[in-house]
């Protein structure tokens, strides 16, 4: 039975009583929180952030998951893991009534309009035990051939004597079903759909579009881009740039009116589908260094974006712009702010050093952030899975000769 | 087409002064207050050389860059001095700059010999060029000898100097790639790839087709305009602890030809300069440095060149994911020009003999322009050069260069069929004794903070 991963969200405004010094007493538990997450066998990734109100003081606690599983599962082993911060973390929340976690997102969960896995069907399980057997086997290699007696054997008889060498070591080898489908019958539905709804509409709209990117032009306020010495920065690349991984999170406000909301519900359930039914298999738009990543409207018109990446952040938002800026200018074009655009979804994004300086600009930090495998890329995750597959039956000698060159 | 302003341009953003091999590089300080940055600017903005070829004979050349310390000195107004980068405003020893550059443990600034937050602070760079020791000692002396008459101090001087043909100290040919400025009056390799003038000078337009944001004076004046940045690092080279470590690592150990070949797989190129992608087995001498190659379709697996070569990670050419054309796409936003030299006295002979500790103090004077310190140098240096998942690589960094942040040493992965070997413990190689970051003024932008610094001079206290 193949794991499914999925996406928690919860944005819910912090007891007034509550909010007077809380992204303080939040850094100081960051670290023990992170060993505390540990024991939570289904979780990725996750955060805890605060967001600011008008009036600059944190008025909402945001919290994500990336977990495999019955979300019932995953709840009952937080509130386990979390107990002794149970108070400081959900028990700021308005409304919350301590031991009742389950309860609490039942009410207030709220679904991510576009949720975007890296390494779908593979779970934290799976991703520790395919490190382990690379690690293994890295090691019995560097142990040198020649020790191992292995000068001038072929491939097949090299690997088989590594894998003689591995079976003791209690790890799961061979092929694990990730749970792809075999023939996405929803595929070409939405294909058909894109060609005969999405494309006439999109074509349709495209004069409306392009009077109300003109008219916002002029009835925009000025922008108030963040500047290159604004201390909002510091702790933000004190944070990041991590040697593997980093979390960015971002929340801008929607331009106005109603035209700007509809696009943009439809840009991101367009995106969901596209990633649901013809990039199930984890990559979108060719950037390969997200984990995992998700979009949320919130209910006064702002909207969210957490992302799980590899790297640094400039290596990031270079990749954005190079590869992906179609897609992020068709969504983030209706934000307040964002880069002029032509047709809604050129230009924007594709304006570098624009794009980035509007990313900082709505960029947030992470009061506490946590991975389960923070040494890992996207593509080490994928490689190693692939090992750990050809680590077990009987491979040719141009098979074993491939394996081998994975290490 | 592109054109240049070249009799704005500071000579050294689109040269290297090929034919002026020594070089005198003068870190400056104007702390005392009763110095005078603006008598001397002044004076030697004149002298200052442009890119565009001048009637004088090209026997010497000067050079000038500031800190952004350097430009406050010079009485830049606060909204004007936070219009320059962020990384010039925090400099190349801040915290969070060495986070990114991976400048920790023996790199840290903390032991640097200049430009640390134990040193001096350095105000301007002028870098000095001439054709023999004789000339490059009496231009020396006449430019410092102007800087103490007017109350600055040098705080830091490094000497560099050109062999022919160029070989940094571990032995191998360097200086060969350079992209090609578009519009640039230095004729063009054919193996040259071109970059728009926007990554190396602010006014043009970059790789992105955009105008790089450019510094503003508060009276409307464009002072990035025609000014570029500069990355200033000096790297010693620890060249009998780099040859010792190939010897004993050699197969058949201590084998001379053996020692040559893995040094030339951590470096990418033979000593001759000769790339491993075309010459996998051998090294062709001299000639073949120049030739055209790519890592794409001729070495997809690195059993030529291995994935992780000095080479490939500082100019990753077509290797990238996810294909071919993206990458060159992608690699042509963080090139940088590099205008380094060595120091110090020459190594020569075999393996052994360079192997022997011989107590001097070797290496190279690292000097880069780019437009961008995050998106050029900085990047490099992080996603590149110290990145441990570079091009799918697991755990290593740069072999050559980078910092050894674990006390086991580092890895360094040789492909090969049917099974890769992967040298452990191997030490770190370059330290990095100091540096800073720099902007390059125009010419125009150098009369113009020539007068602001003449305004303040005058306006100290009696």
């Amino acid at each position: 039975m193949a794991v499914r991963q999925h996406a928690l969200t919860i944005v819910a405004p912090v007891r007034p009583s509550a909010r007077h010094g809380l992204s303080a007493r939040l850094d100081a538990v960051e670290s023990d929180v992170q060993d505390a997450l540990v024991s939570v066998t289904s979780l990725h990734f996750a955060r805890f952030v605060l967001i600011d109100g008008p009036d600059g003081v944190a008025s909402r606690l945001a919290f994500e998951s990336n977990h495999d599983g019955e979300q019932a599962d995953h709840l009952a082993a937080l509130a386990t893991a979390l107990a002794p911060f149970e108070e400081l973390l959900f028990g700021s929340w308005e409304g919350y009534h301590t031991g009742d976690l389950a309860g609490f997102v039942a009410k207030n969960a709220l679904p991510a309009s576009t949720f975007y896995l890296g390494h779908p069907g593979l779970s934290v399980a799976q991703i520790l035990n395919d490190r382990d057997v690379r690690l293994r086997l890295e090691a019995l290699l560097d142990d040198d051939v020649a020790d191992l007696g292995l000068e001038g054997e072929s491939a097949v008889v090299i690997r088989n004597r590594l894998l003689d060498r591995l079976a003791g070591a209690g790890l799961v080898t061979g092929p694990v079903d990730r749970g792809f489908p075999a023939q996405p019958s929803s595929t070409i539905v939405f294909y058909v759909l894109v060609v005969f709804v999405v494309v006439p509409a999109a074509l349709l709209g495209l004069p409306f579009a392009l009077w109300v990117e003109s008219r916002e032009r002029r009835s925009e306020s000025p922008r108030e881009l963040v500047a290159e010495d604004d201390p909002k920065l510091d702790p933000i690349n004190r944070r990041e740039d991590a040697i593997t991984q980093n979390g960015l999170t971002h929340h801008v406000p929607m331009r106005p009116g109603v035209v700007r909301a509809r696009v943009m519900r439809i840009v991101l359930w367009f995106l969901e589908n596209a990633r649901r039914r013809i990039a199930y298999e984890g990559t979108l738009g060719g950037i390969s260094s997200i984990h995992f990543a998700r979009w949320v409207m919130l209910d006064d018109d702002t909207v969210l974006f957490f992302s799980n990446y590899d790297g640094s952040w400039e290596a990031y938002l270079g990749d954005f712009v190079d590869k992906a800026h179609i897609y992020l200018t068709a969504v983030w074009s209706n934000t307040k702010w964002f880069p002029d655009t032509n047709a809604l979804i050129f230009g924007g994004a594709s304006k570098e050093n624009a794009f980035k300086r509007w990313t900082r600009t709505f960029q947030i930090e992470n009061r506490i952030w946590y991975s389960a495998y923070k040494n890992l890329t996207v593509s080490d995750v994928l490689r190693n899975a692939l090992v750990r597959e050809g680590a077990s039956g009987d491979m040719t000698e141009a098979q074993a000769r491939a394996w081998l060159a994975r290490l | 087409m592109t054109q240049l302003e070249l009799s704005d341009i500071q000579g050294i953003v689109l040269f290297g002064y090929g034919s002026l091999p020594h070089a005198r590089w003068v870190h400056v300080s104007f702390e005392n207050d009763e110095s005078e940055p603006g008598t001397w600017l002044s004076e030697l903005r004149h002298e200052v050389h442009a890119s565009a070829r001048g009637k004088r004979r090209q026997e010497e050349r000067i050079n000038v860059a500031f800190t952004h310390t350097g430009l406050a000195r010079l009485g830049l107004a606060e909204s004007e001095l936070a219009s320059f980068p962020r990384e010039l405003q925090q400099g190349m020893s801040d915290q969070l700059r060495s986070h990114v550059l991976g400048d920790v443990d023996e790199n840290d600034p903390k032991a640097w010999e200049l430009g640390g937050p134990s040193n001096g602070p350095i105000h301007a760079l002028v870098m000095l060029y001439a054709k023999n020791v004789d000339a490059i000692a009496a231009l020396r002396d006449r430019v410092v000898g102007r800087i103490a008459a007017l109350g600055g101090v040098v705080v830091h001087e490094d000497s560099g100097e050109l062999r022919d043909p160029l070989h940094e100290p571990f032995g191998f040919r360097d200086g060969i790639t350079q992209p090609h400025v578009t519009g640039s009056p230095r004729p063009r390799d054919p193996h040259e790839d071109e970059v728009p003038a926007g990554e190396f000078v602010l006014g043009y337009r970059n790789a992105y087709d955009e105008f790089p944001p450019s510094p503003q004076g508060t009276d409307g004046f464009d002072i990035g305009s025609n000014g570029s940045y500069l990355v200033y690092r000096k790297l010693q080279q620890d060249t009998a602890g780099f040859w010792q470590c190939m010897l004993d690592r050699a197969r058949p150990n201590g084998d001379a030809k053996a020692a040559t070949k893995l040094a030339s797989s951590l470096v990418g190129r033979w000593p001759s300069g000769a790339p491993l992608v075309n010459y996998p087995d051998h090294d062709p001498g001299p000639g073949a440095e120049k030739e055209a190659f790519a890592f794409h379709d001729a070495d997809p697996a690195g059993t030529k060149c291995p994935l992780g070569a000095h080479i490939r990670r500082a100019n990753p050419r077509d290797m990238l994911a996810p294909s071919a054309n993206e990458s060159r796409r992608a690699v042509g936003r963080h090139r940088l020009l590099r205008r380094g030299r060595p120091y110090g006295p020459i190594s020569k002979g075999t393996p052994a003999q360079r192997a022997t500790p011989d107590g001097a103090d070797r290496g190279l004077v690292f000097i880069a322009l780019n437009a961008s310190f995050r998106r050029q140098f900085e990047f490099v240096q992080q996603t590149w050069l110290n990145n441990p998942k570079f091009a799918g690589l697991y755990d290593e960094r740069d072999p050559i260069t980078a910092s050894v942040m674990d006390e086991r040493g580092q890895h360094f992965s040789i492909p090969s069929v049917p099974v890769r070997r992967r040298l452990a413990c191997l030490p770190q190689f370059v330290t990095l004794r100091g540096g800073g970051y720099f902007f390059v003024p125009s010419l125009r932008a150098l009369a113009w903070l020539a007068s602001r610094a003449t305004k303040r001079d005058a306006a100290r206290p009696p």
